[in-house]
């Protein structure tokens, strides 16, 4: 079992454009052999490729952010999931290790905030190019690109090192994507952080910095000990080690950032266009797809360019990466995060009673109401409420296929909006259909039922500063 | 206490059906899990989704209930149970829907987390070696006295441990952190014993003031200020 781990983590450890067939052809027979194994994970697949996806190299020291296999990590994962022999064991493997990714991302950039860097920092910039592939091929959901992974990096008070090199990465792979999707203020909030970063250099012979002991006449300044960790080689876990706070320009960033200022200057030309999100779920347009008139349009308008179709039409992944709704519309732009929040002693209005309109996005779990989850009621299958069906009740509320029979006048007493609700108005013009009027409510049964045993059974709700039995 | 699904019933319908009496009293349940001051936060008092009797719920579930009955002043605290369990779960794609955050309630729930997490290192240094210019600690046998030793830098890194805690996890700034250990039956200072009652002393009350001036940063923090 643990050759074919190795055999397989081999592959995408050497992963190139010039062996890429012959590293497919290489982890197709090695997982082969492994189906003789009865025990071999069915996650074996996604963890290889994750546990390996350092492969290849990311030489920061040097101005290189670039991953210089990410595009065939993320191509050898399109392949896999689409491959006859191993699809059976690779269900959603592009959605799972893009949000993998996506967490990792999140993740690694408080870490190395804190200032452990090392591995944090490598996976960092990693995942960093994964997410911009992940971005082009539609597999990462579009509220991340819209509202977390940009407002993320230029969430703090100042820009960090390793979070003005993730921006790097992002624009230059995915320019296109972001530039269509995310916040046009956001993204011109990246661009203003960029042009005055200045990068801490990094020590002479990339030997770590002589430690610096706190003591008690220390006080550590701004910016925190993160910002002077930021280009260690090593994992800094003593926390009583700085380094001088020195800051210089980095010509060889400056230099990529002039060509990221540049692209977005041309419209992201020779990017990868940005992927579709027509349905709200992830539309993998395939690596290979060039549409001309995507990237234009999109950038042009600085909107989503939503009626493009792609070109090479497969199916929709089983593992959807996004929330949204078929159908719905653009969310409201949000307001970026730019800088952090400052101190203030909180002073907050009273409780306040929820009204009708709520103007959250349809994305919304909603609690009351779980019509768009409940198909249409058929007649025949409405079942009366074992409990609270009353045979001598004077009104029918109907909540999805449960029915309630109650006694209007025992309602009327504690709720004026239920008096509303059986008016005389609406008794005499509602459906009949068991000899007395019935009402359609949008509440949930589990709701209504919990209502009626606030009203019908005394001390339902014992509450720990009541006394006795609260009902109204 | 009801369970959290007839909690969460109850606070729906009585504001549906204008049911003020059971109502104020399911928002002093509200008030008193969900504190809206500092003075609310009982070190022994059992706060967030544990007061509710039967499973407790996922705290982005009690996140969601909240925002949608705009329950404004308890959302800071709701916003912090969500972030204590950190950013995995925030995001986690196996919760049921109703606790699935929305991309706008997750965006600032992640905001306040890592705005959190900054000010919980940057004051955890401050308070571990002390402000600009104290003077080492006079006790004898006590190991402050020699801050820069291996044994004093072991300490101070425990109880940094032990106030940060680690960078996966969400943050923990408003909790209490228990600076003694029981050694065999006899409570001892983390790190040995070898730092003096007047150093835990100061650590605990600068971790006060900390909770304190977190607390106060809460509704900004998640961008409830608006």
């Amino acid at each position: 079992m643990g050759n074919i781990d190795n055999a397989l983590g081999l592959a995408v450890a050497e992963l190139s454009d010039q062996n890429y067939a012959h590293s497919l052809a290489f982890y197709r027979l090695w997982f082969d052999i492994g189906q003789t194994y009865p025990q071999i994970p069915s996650d074996q697949i996604s963890d290889t490729i994750w546990n390996n996806r350092r492969a290849g190299s990311i030489n920061n020291e040097h101005g290189q952010l670039i991953h210089q296999t990410a595009h065939l990590i993320t191509r050898l994962a399109s392949d896999r999931e689409s491959d006859l022999l191993l699809s059976p064991h690779t269900p959603g493997l592009q959605n799972r290790l893009s949000a993998r990714s996506l967490g990792e991302f999140f993740s690694n950039n408080l870490v190395v905030v804190r200032g452990e860097c090392g591995s944090p920092l490598y996976n960092f910039y990693t995942d960093a190019n994964l997410i911009a592939h992940w971005a082009n091929l539609g597999y990462v959901e579009e509220a991340a690109i819209r509202n977390h992974v940009l407002q993320s990096l230029i969430s703090h008070s100042k820009l960090y090192d390793h979070q003005a090199d993730a921006l790097i990465v992002l624009f230059k792979l995915a320019g296109a994507t972001f530039g269509a999707y995310a916040d046009p203020q956001v993204v011109d909030r990246c661009f203003e952080l960029l042009k005055g970063h200045s990068y801490t250099p990094p020590f002479p012979n990339n030997d770590p910095p002589p430690p610096i002991y706190y003591n008690a006449n220390y006080t550590p300044p701004n910016p925190s000990y993160g910002q002077r960790c930021n280009n260690f080689h090593q994992v800094r876990r003593e926390l009583v080690q700085v380094s001088s706070p020195r800051v210089v320009k980095c010509g060889n960033r400056t230099k990529v950032f002039q060509e990221v200022v540049t692209l977005r200057e041309r419209g992201w030309e020779g990017l990868p266009p940005p992927p579709v999100f027509t349905t709200g779920k992830p539309k993998p347009t395939g690596s290979n797809q060039k549409d001309p008139a995507a990237t234009p349009v999109a950038t042009a308008l600085g909107l989503p360019n939503r009626d493009l179709q792609p070109q090479i039409p497969r199916p929709p992944p089983p593992e959807l990466a996004t929330t949204s709704e078929p159908g719905i519309v653009l969310e409201p732009p949000v307001t970026p995060i730019t800088q952090s929040p400052s101190i203030s002693i909180a002073t907050l209005s009273d409780f306040t009673i929820a009204d009708a309109s709520d103007d959250e996005p349809p994305t919304w779990p909603t609690f009351a109401d779980n019509s768009d989850d409940e198909p249409l009621i058929d007649p025949t299958a409405v079942v009366p409420h074992e409990t609270f069906y009353f045979e001598d009740g004077n009104a029918e509320v109907l909540c999805g296929a449960t029915l309630f029979r109650i006694h209007t006048t025992i309602l009327f007493l504690h709720s004026p909006a239920l008096r509303q609700m059986f008016s005389q108005t609406n008794l005499a013009t509602a459906e009949s259909p068991n000899g007395c009027p019935r009402i359609l409510s949008t509440d949930t049964a589990g709701d209504f039922v919990t209502l009626l045993k606030t009203i019908y059974l005394p001390g339902f709700v014992v509450l720990p500063t009541s006394a006795g039995c609260p009902t109204d | 206490m009801p369970d959290f699904t007839t909690f969460s019933s109850l606070l729906r319908i009585t504001a549906k059906y204008e049911m003020p009496t059971v109502r104020s009293q399911m928002l002093e349940v509200v008030r008193d899990a969900y504190p809206e001051t500092f003075e609310g936060l009982g070190p022994s008092k059992p706060l967030g989704e544990s007061v509710f009797s039967g499973p407790a719920p996922h705290p982005n579930e009690v996140l969601n209930l909240f925002v949608q009955q705009k329950l404004t002043s308890a959302l800071p605290m709701a916003y912090y149970m969500a972030t204590r369990r950190g950013l995995y779960s925030l995001m986690d794609r196996r919760l049921p829907r109703n606790a699935t955050l929305s991309p706008r309630i997750l965006q600032s729930a992640i905001g306040g987390l890592v705005a959190l997490r900054e000010v919980e290192f940057n004051e955890a240094h401050r308070l571990t070696f002390g402000p600009k210019g104290s003077h080492p600690c006079s006790a004898s046998k006590c190991l402050s006295r020699a801050p820069t030793g291996p044994a004093a830098l072991a300490a101070y890194q425990m109880v940094f441990d032990r106030i940060v805690g680690s960078s996966r996890f969400g943050t923990k700034v408003l909790e209490v952190p228990e600076f003694y250990e029981d050694q065999g039956g006899e409570l001892q200072c983390i790190g040995g014993g070898g730092i003096c009652s007047s150093c835990v002393g100061r650590w605990e009350s600068g971790h006060a003031e900390l909770r304190k001036k977190v607390w106060g940063m809460l509704p900004n923090a998640f961008g409830l200020k608006d």
